[in-house]
Parts: structure tokens; sequence; C-alpha cells
């Protein structure tokens, strides 16, 4: 067992332990929220499979994003929803995943900076609403996740990693 | 002057008060505040005198959002802390000592309110910190993508 896959194991114990309360009666627009996030992992995970010995730590990343899969797996459980289809193609990820899923070698870091971007866009408007503490405090963390996917990446491939502060004096 | 001894007890403190999701639900929304500028001030401190690309912005960034704790805890009608005084000497691993505890107590305060606006405001400073811990770990030469849950509580 490689110390990536021991390292994702543990954290993914502790991923479902944190997302394993959430509760049958979650409002529509939590749920909504939920698989829609499920999706767009999803969607990056089969991304970044695509991209794996082209673009640096693809194969880091599409495990981050398996494990993400996984506890949101177990919150859509412990609210009733069935998982939805999981992606097979490129045809079934979402655009942005898709766009990284087939560009080409120079295109591919500009892609999944693009898509992860999204991801922090889409955990930091889902965080609120959560009434489910254990819930919220599991979207915190991969939000926090692709955060620094993002930051990898732009350091990676010659872009400056953090943007200007807002505000600061 | 405070002490390495201190910047670090400092945050020990906020990841002891960020830990404990559910028994602390319900905490009063100023207190939480209170909670999460204290881990911010403790990375301030700890970044003043970080210097050399790409650390440069490291304090101003923890200065903005500071202001941001502090405007937010005055309107929740409670008083900031003083500041405290900057580390006598500041390192990487310090820094990067006070961004995973900060980071911490961010991710851990989600789970002890369902105020969405102060939820938003999280969410905000969880992004920040994850990236700040994430350079500074880069910095050090150790891998910014260990975990696939970063904050998680330790």
């Amino acid at each position: 067992m490689t110390a990536l896959t021991r390292r994702t194991v543990c954290a993914g114990a502790l991923g479902a332990a944190l997302a394993g309360a959430a509760p049958a009666s979650a409002a529509p627009d939590e749920r909504a929220d939920i698989v829609d996030l499920w999706r767009r992992e999803a969607s990056a995970e089969l991304a970044y499979r695509a991209q794996r010995g082209v673009l640096a730590n693809a194969e880091t990343l599409q495990a981050h994003c398996g494990m993400h899969v996984s506890v949101l797996s177990t919150s859509l459980g412990a609210m009733g929803i069935d998982f939805p289809p999981h992606p097979r193609g490129t045809a079934d990820l979402d655009p942005v995943a898709r766009t990284l899923a087939t560009a080409p070698r120079a295109d591919a870091a500009a892609a999944a900076i693009a898509m992860e971007r999204r991801l922090v866009a889409a955990y930091h408007a889902a965080l609120p609403a959560p009434k489910e503490l254990k819930l919220a405090v599991a979207l915190a963390t991969i939000l926090a996740s692709h955060a620094q996917h993002e930051l990898t990446l732009r350091a990676d491939h010659g872009e400056r990693p953090l943007p200007e502060p807002q505000g600061a004096g | 002057m405070v002490s390495r001894r201190a910047l670090l007890a400092g945050g020990s403190a906020a990841l002891l008060a960020g830990c404990g999701a559910k028994k602390d639900a319900g905490t009063d929304r100023a207190d939480l505040l209170a909670l999460q500028l204290q881990a911010a001030q403790v990375s301030l401190a700890a970044y003043r005198g970080l210097r050399g690309a790409p650390l440069d912005g490291l304090h101003a960034r923890a200065r903005a959002r500071t202001r941001r704790l502090e405007a937010a805890l005055r309107a929740a009608g409670g008083q900031p802390r003083p500041e405290p005084d900057a580390a006598r000497s500041s390192s990487v691993a310090l820094a990067l000592s006070a961004a995973s505890a900060e980071l911490r107590a961010h991710v851990a305060a989600t789970g002890r309110t369902a105020d969405r606006a102060v939820r938003s405001l999280l969410a905000e400073l969880v992004i920040g910190t994850a990236q700040e811990e994430a350079l500074l770990e880069r910095a050090l030469g150790r891998d910014p993508l260990a975990t696939p849950f970063p904050g998680q509580a330790v």
C-alpha cells in the first residue's frame, strides 16, 4: 500500500465520519445542492483521470475528488437520496470538467485551474445552506481542498499563486 | 513582543476552541467571531517579517482578514481584543503552524452556527487560509496536497 493510498483511506474514514449525520429531513434546496456538488466532484474525478500522465499531480487530484465523492455519497445516503448515475465518459461530464477531460497537453493546466475555480465557487455558495452542522464542516473542508488544488495548479504552471488581498491596509 | 511559545500557545488555543462541531452548536455569534479573530490575529503576528516571493503578500492578506473579522464582531455586538505583538523572530514553519490552526478554527466554526451570513464569511476565510497553508507547505518543500480534507480537526 503506498503512502498516498494509506493517507487517502484514513482521510476517507474521517471524512465519512464528518458527513455521517446528515438528516433525512434536509430541505429540498439543500438536497439539490449536495446532488449538484456530487455531480461536479464525480465529473472532476473522471476529468483528472483522463489527464493522468499529462497533468502534474493529476493522480492525486483524482484521488482527492474520489474521496470527496465518497463523503458526499454518505450524505446523500443519509438523506435517503439515491446516488445520481456515475459519469461513464466525457459526454456525461459537466461542461467545465469535459473541457479538462478533452484538453490537449498545452491547455490542460488552464482547464484544470478553471475547473477548480468553479468548484471553489460552488462550495462557497453551498456552505451557508446546510442545517446539519456536521455536513457544513464536511463542505468546508472540501472547499479548503479545492482552494489548495487551485493554488497548487497555479503555482505549478507559472501563475501568481495568490490573488491580491481585498481591503488590505 | 510575544514569544514563539506564546504564538504557538495562541494557535493551540484557537485549535481547541474550534474543535467539537456538535457540542458547541448554538454558540453566541459574537463569541464565535471573537474566536475566529483570535486565530487570525495569531497568523497576522506570525506572518509579520516573512520576506521574499511568494510570501510577501501573506501579511497583507492576514491584515485584511482581521479587519473583516473585527468589523463582523463589532456588528455582532462584540469588542475586538487588541492584536498581539509580532513574533520576536518569524519563520515559515511558525507561520505554517499558525495558518493551519486558523484553518482548523474556521472549518470547525462552520459546524457551530447555522447563521447564513456568518457561514458565508467563514467560507471566504476558509478559502484564504487554505491557500496560505498550501503556499507555506510548498515554501517548506512539503506536499501541499497531502490530505483531501484540509482543516479537519486532528
